[in-house]
């Protein structure tokens, strides 16, 4: 019998915005199903925050006040992160986690120094002051179908040159990473295993192929880490119902 | 009053009787948004119809049943009551609410959080009743922290109203806090959002209030009642007249997985709580900066929670006055309801038995939980609107032991919000828990999103179409000898998913 793959769901207090605690019960969900042992950790407190022994990482977003106590905490096993990052862990980050992991994010609209982990940096609106709040599709390389989900952020993030996003936006609504630069029209991050963007739904929900996408990588390094042999092709799963709710919002906004 | 005013009023009356001759609907919000276009300033000219004076209810759950029945307190006390009972709660709404009724001692307006920045320096309330803040329709609002910035600007630059307010929530302390500093002059003129934004305030003692005296009197006479509103005066000028409502102790509930608020506003910490109710509400404290529940002036306990009632001992400043209230409506929510609702009528003056009265007579028919009859079931239809709303429900259903069926409808209009990712925020996990035997229907028109999260909760939900169908396939069901023929159902809707449920049991079933 495989040791657990371990789940790391980072501070789940204070970051649990919109629901993005869900992609978290999806994994699980999702592997439990396949018969592969997992194990949730939540990493409460700041002494939690270590990576050696994880298989897949998951940070959401907050409000401001929260989202600013975390990133100091987080700031402080940054190391940890980083080796973690660098092995190829896999990782996925959802809008204010995905901003703290760039160089600068938006705090009370402030630009404030994040983790500097990925090459990206979250700013100010240059030419208006709107929130980027709507339904999005995309169109994702790790994805067969679109990828649909909700943004709503106030910060717009600007890619650094050839930093590739998660997605083009292909709805007629939603905007992405922001309105006005190059990379405009486009969301997020796709970096070796990791995964930022700003969609929530929860964004796994109604994409199956991307929860898999990370899974798959969560237990190739779980199977490096512990000697175990988990099959790496995953077994199909009746995806139905996810693919009739993606299909309804995708009709409604493509 | 100026031609521009009575030109919006005649307007408004034209479309008052067009609305309800020619298109055969209530009033709802037109009538007031023709006035308001002609004469903007059009509610300061009309709070003048309330001849004691005016309470306006804010809060993100609960508005439109604390408003009915605090109306319903003041009208059993013998005073005439004015009120936007129906829940238009935006400025059109309002307006037309004071277009269309009739001068009257009192004023009972429910109010839209965002609006009351707008609204109370026109309407000069006497009192604010705040319920609580809780997650609802971000995509609207923004974050919580915009509402309370509205809410405090609201009572900064109207310094005559009062506040009665949940003191266990403590996104509605540090609004109290925040008030109370400004009317003490500890605060600067002007407040803005970002003022409020991280631990800008040094004080840690929230627990200082006005302290009205309350006399028995019965008829909800105003303690100063001024015919002049414009120097109304409530108490003894300079108090802050701000008044803390709560529970004494724990109901223990098990706890939700997702709250709001566990950072201090203060000093942003993280709060420890002697004892969670549910969502952020309970008795907190900042370890760091001491920012606790401050002590209550009303309060709650011996609470007891049954399927379809409940009741408590509701008593006035630390407990030298309680009455015991009842109610055959059941909620836990619905504690601090009353519980407002008590406060409010305490503090302008009705009596207990009018308040008693006016429980006992509450039938609201809107669809809050509202009972029907169809065939032999007995179906309960309720609104929640978040999941703290969905959390508190499940818990009302889950104490039912026998099989039963429960039908979700979730929509995505604008007053729903377009994003319903916080379905992924109820805990419907509780629900299979607790009873196995139960069908779900998923309808709304984000019925697919309802029967995905209900899937990774462990329930096989069906799609519906309406509430007609949730009924023929119970009928299936009670054939086929899955359910027997008096099993419950359970309708839970959000907001715009209401009416048409409602409708659809209103024809097919009998209000109970």
């Amino acid at each position: 019998m495989a040791s657990p793959v371990v789940i790391a769901h980072v501070l789940p207090e204070l970051l649990n915005l919109y629901g993005d605690g869900g992609n978290v019960q999806i994994l699980k969900q999702r592997l439990l199903w396949r018969g592969i042992p997992v194990e949730v950790k939540r990493l409460e407190k700041e002494d939690d925050l270590d990576f050696e022994d994880v298989d897949l990482v998951f940070i959401g977003g907050a409000p401001d006040r929260e989202q600013k106590l975390a990133t100091e905490m987080i700031s402080r096993s940054r190391e940890s992160l980083k080796s973690y990052i660098d092995a190829d862990g896999p990782l996925l980050a959802i809008c204010g986690g995905f901003q703290i992991l760039g160089r600068t994010w938006l705090l009370n609209n402030e630009e404030v120094p994040g983790l500097g982990l990925l090459n990206y940096e979250t700013r100010r609106p240059g030419t208006s002051s709107d929130r980027l709040t709507d339904n999005i599709v995309l169109r994702s390389p790790i994805s067969t179908l679109p990828v649909v989900g909700f943004e709503n952020h106030a910060g717009w993030t600007f890619l650094d040159e050839g930093v590739v996003p998660f997605g083009e936006v292909i709805s007629k609504t939603g905007s992405g990473n922001n309105n006005e630069s190059y990379d405009n029209r486009a969301d997020g991050i796709l970096s070796g295993n990791i995964l930022g963007t700003y969609l929530h739904g929860p964004l796994l929900s109604k994409n199956p192929e991307v929860a898999d996408w990370l899974l798959v990588r969560a237990i190739a390094r779980h199977n490096q880490r512990t000697g175990d042999n988990i099959d790496l092709s995953l077994e199909a799963l009746d995806d139905e119902i996810e693919i009739a709710a993606n299909d309804y919002m995708v009709q409604k906004l493509i | 009053m100026s031609i521009r005013s009575r030109l919006a009023i005649a307007s408004s009356a034209i479309t008052t009787w067009a609305v309800r001759h020619l298109a055969h609907r209530p009033g709802g919000s037109l009538p007031g948004k023709v006035a308001l276009t002609i004469d903007p300033k059009i509610i300061s000219k009309l709070q003048g119809k309330f001849k004691d004076g005016c309470i306006v209810v804010v809060g993100t759950n609960g508005k439109t049943t604390t408003t009915n029945l605090l109306a319903d307190v003041i009208a059993t006390s013998g005073k005439t009551v004015l009120c936007n009972r129906g829940g238009d709660n935006l400025k059109n709404g309002i307006a037309t609410a004071l277009l269309q009724g009739k001068r009257s001692d009192w004023g009972v307006i429910e109010c839209d959080e965002l609006w009351l920045e707008k609204i109370l320096p026109e309407l000069k309330a006497n009192w604010v009743v705040l319920l609580n803040l809780f997650r609802d329709q971000l995509d609207r609002c923004g974050e919580i922290e915009i509402i309370q910035s509205s809410i405090i600007n609201a009572l900064t630059s109207t310094p005559n109203a009062g506040l009665i307010y949940n003191a266990d929530d403590p996104l509605c302390a540090y609004i109290a806090k925040r008030v109370i500093e400004y009317r003490n002059g500890d605060e600067g003129k002007s407040l803005d959002k970002n003022e409020i934004s991280i631990g800008k305030s040094t004080e840690t003692n929230s627990g200082q209030s006005g302290s009205p005296s309350h006399d028995d009197a019965s008829g909800c006479n105003e303690v100063e009642a001024n015919k002049d509103k414009e120097e109304t005066k409530q108490y003894v000028s300079g108090l802050p007249n701000v008044i803390p409502f709560g529970l004494l102790e724990s109901m223990e509930l098990a706890q939700n997985k997702v709250t709001d608020a566990t950072l201090c506003q203060v000093c942003s910490h993280l709060f420890n709580y002697d004892f969670r109710q549910y969502g952020q509400l309970g008795y907190y404290k900042c370890p760091n900066c001491g920012f606790h529940r401050p002590e209550l002036q009303f309060l709650a306990k011996d609470i007891k929670l049954d399927v379809g009632s409940l009741e408590f001992e509701a008593c006035n400043d630390a407990n030298e006055k309680c009455n015991h209230i009842r109610a055959k409506f059941s909620g836990t929510y619905n504690v601090y309801n009353l519980l407002a609702i008590y406060s409010c009528s305490q503090t302008i003056g009705c009596s207990f038995k009018a308040f008693q009265r006016a429980i006992d007579n509450f039938n609201p028919k809107n669809g809050r939980l509202q009972w029907y009859e169809v065939k032999s079931h007995e179906v309960l239809l309720n609104l929640a609107k978040n999941p703290t709303g969905f959390n508190q429900n499940l818990r009302i259903i889950s104490e039912d032991q026998k099989p039963f069926a429960v039908a979700f409808f979730i929509n995505d209009q604008v007053v729903d919000g377009h994003d319903i990712s916080w379905i992924w925020d109820i805990d419907f996990e509780e629900i299979v828990a607790i009873n196995k035997n139960i069908f779900v229907f998923a309808g709304g028109s984000r019925k697919n999103d309802l029967q995905v999260r209900l899937k990774y909760a462990g329930v096989k939900a069906s799609l519906v179409s309406n509430v007609e169908e949730v009924l023929s396939d119970l009928d299936r069901l009670v054939q086929d000898g899955e359910l027997s023929d008096d099993a419950a159902l359970y309708v839970i809707t959000n907001y715009s998913a209401l009416p048409p449920v409602r409708e659809g049991l209103n024809k097919i079933g009998e209000v109970k």
